[in-house]
């Protein structure tokens, strides 16, 4: 899905995200955000790396969560904000303006899961090995990290496929939007060697959405 | 990097001016910096941080490249894509504090204009000061111990700028008719990129010669005379063009009603394209493609501390200050571009966008939605605050 490129148009334009996001991915995020959060229960304490709208931090204050959603565009989460109350889930869900830069600030241990829509790709590669450290630094034994983001494919002619149209698309939207994404690579391996275990992986059928659910390492401090 | 490799990049890069390219980020050492070594950031264009590298060669001095999405320091900025949080995550991420004993970190003045250097400070413990617009400048920013000369912080816009940009706009607008072409009349796509090439590159050459018709005095009829000045100028292009297009017909004998239409029309899509945003295209005029046109930037004198940052940030140095009261004058309103660099740093929130009949659209809106007169980011028409 090289179109995910194209979230960058809407990001332009926060107040159409969701519906351009729901378009551009024929709806799978939907389904791929509902199970995701499946493993997050009531009173759960969760962080929200890059809420954005807040798709997956509105889901898991759903199930009695206790968020912390943060995100660098304040406009994105004043829509969140908006969605916040709309559903009355005000108190259960703090949004906080940062980057993933100053989760050093966050204490040691405090999350039972941590989870990131779409955001992963968006880091510089320091900001990704960070997180990855942070993240498993600041989850509670056994906690969760869940994922679904853009990947780069593994078969060859997917690549090719998936390179060609990205090229295209790169242009396009950069001369609409200004900007660009980059999708994730050897992401699986990057998550095992920062220490955690994957319990459940799915990849999308044009190999490039991918959604996983990863448990911290129990020998991890 | 060899003089050779730079001259391939810089062509390459300044021909394809409008797309981002992405350079690696994180720290990058310059020389040989000690513990009391600047501290500078710039964004991650690959061709910014050549050029940053080639005028910092002999400095010892850490560099620091944030991610601004591969765009050029000034644009990422004014369009929301270079901000704080990317100049916190490049401080706290490459450890600098490690290196180093102070804690100023240099950034481009120009990028003041998307980036908080308050929410750097409180953040990070950093203070911010803000370079000189020229990376060329640096060298002698230093010399003079950090301090900025009025030069270094003036954008301008001289023939070399003019000719990158008239390359650029060459580039493109050579693209599209070749697309075009090929299909219509592959045998014109020569004679066709030479008059877009000479179009360009004269329209921002003379562009001295006219930039007192675009920058007219007397802020309420600006709109209007801009568009008269525009409007001669174009003409004046066109006829230039028409000319070219009538002594080619002769030349090749060729000369005939449906040559001329079809010069005639080709010239006027590619001045069109040209001066369809000539001001926006320069860094010295506000862009036309704006809504909020009526706005100007204002100082309100109860707010202000005279603590002068606004005279800092500014690219056109419009500012002053008093020498009787000590507070800021916006002492040449006719320069002004409204990039709005002047409000998202004024810590007392004394400058505003102000229109007629007392519309007014605050700092902290102005900040969060990076709202710029001279960008063309501006925020939907119903999510305009206006108080």
């Amino acid at each position: 899905m090289s179109t995910l490129l194209l979230m960058k148009l809407f990001e332009r334009i926060p107040g159409r995200y969701d519906k351009g996001i729901r378009l551009l991915t024929g709806g799978q995020l939907d389904g791929l955000y509902d199970r995701l959060i499946a493993r997050i229960g009531e009173e759960d304490r969760v962080l929200d790396i890059g809420c954005g709208t807040g798709a997956l931090t509105i889901r898991a204050a759903k199930k009695g969560a206790i968020v912390k959603a943060i995100d660098v565009n304040p406009r994105m989460l004043d829509i969140a904000r908006s969605k916040a109350e709309d559903s009355h889930l005000t108190q259960n869900i703090e949004f906080v303006e940062m980057g993933v830069a100053e989760l050093g600030s966050e204490p040691d241990r405090i999350y039972d899961a941590v989870m990131s829509g779409l955001c992963l790709s968006e880091l510089t590669k320091e900001e990704l090995d960070f997180v990855l450290k942070e993240v498993s630094r600041i989850l509670k034994p056994d906690g969760f990290f869940l994922v679904v983001d853009e990947v780069r494919p593994h078969s060859f002619f997917r690549k090719l496929f998936q390179g060609f149209f990205r090229s295209v698309f790169r242009l396009f939207v950069f001369l609409i939007s200004g900007t660009t994404t980059r999708a994730l690579r050897n992401f699986q391996s990057k998550i095992e060697q920062a220490g955690f275990e994957i319990v459940s992986c799915e990849l999308n059928k044009g190999q490039n959405l991918l959604s996983l659910t990863a448990r911290k390492n129990r020998d991890r401090p | 990097m060899s003089a050779f490799k730079y001259g391939f990049f810089y062509i390459l890069e300044t021909i394809l001016r409008f797309v981002p390219i992405p350079q690696k980020t994180g720290l990058v050492k310059i020389g040989r910096p000690d513990r009391n070594s600047p501290v500078l950031v710039t964004g991650n264009y690959h061709l910014t941080v050549l050029k940053v590298k080639r005028a910092l060669a002999g400095q010892n001095v850490f560099l620091l490249v944030a991610d601004s999405h591969g765009i050029n320091v000034w644009c990422a900025a004014a369009g929301g894509h270079f901000t704080h949080h990317d100049v916190i995550s490049a401080i706290k991420l490459s450890r600098i504090e490690n290196l180093v004993d102070h804690r100023t970190v240099i950034l481009p003045q120009l990028a003041a204009i998307g980036i908080e250097a308050k929410i750097i400070q409180q953040r990070t413990g950093w203070k911010v000061k803000w370079g000189p617009v020229e990376i060329g400048d640096f060298p002698a920013y230093l010399e003079k111990r950090e301090k900025k000369t009025a030069a270094m912080s003036v954008v301008r816009f001289p023939l070399r700028g003019r000719l990158e940009m008239a390359a650029a706009w060459a580039f493109w607008i050579s693209v599209v008719f070749t697309l075009v072409l090929s299909i219509l009349k592959p045998a014109s796509i020569g004679p066709a990129v030479i008059m877009v090439c000479l179009l360009s590159f004269f329209m921002f050459f003379a562009f001295p010669a006219y930039l007192s018709l675009l920058r007219p005095k007397g802020e309420e009829k600006l709109w209007k005379k801009r568009r008269l000045g525009k409007t001669i100028f174009l003409v004046f292009c066109l006829l230039l063009v028409l000319a070219g297009v009538l002594l080619y017909g002769l030349w090749t004998a060729r000369l005939s009603s449906g040559f001329i239409l079809f010069w005639g029309l080709a010239s006027v899509f590619a001045a069109i394209v040209l001066t369809g945003d000539l001001a926006g295209s320069t860094p010295l005029l506000i862009s036309e493609f704006r809504e909020e046109k009526g706005f100007r930037v204002e100082v309100d004198s109860n707010k202000c501390r005279g603590d002068g940052i606004c005279r800092a940030v500014c690219p056109l140095d419009c500012f002053i200050l008093d020498e009787k009261s000590r507070l800021a004058v916006l002492e040449k309103p006719d320069l002004c571009i409204g990039c709005g660099a002047c409000i998202v740093q004024c810590q007392f929130d004394a400058l505003s966008y102000t229109a007629d009949k007392d519309r007014r659209i605050n700092p902290d809106f102005i900040r969060k939605h990076k709202v710029g007169l001279s960008g063309k980011r501006k925020p939907r028409k119903k999510e305009v605050e206006i108080s």
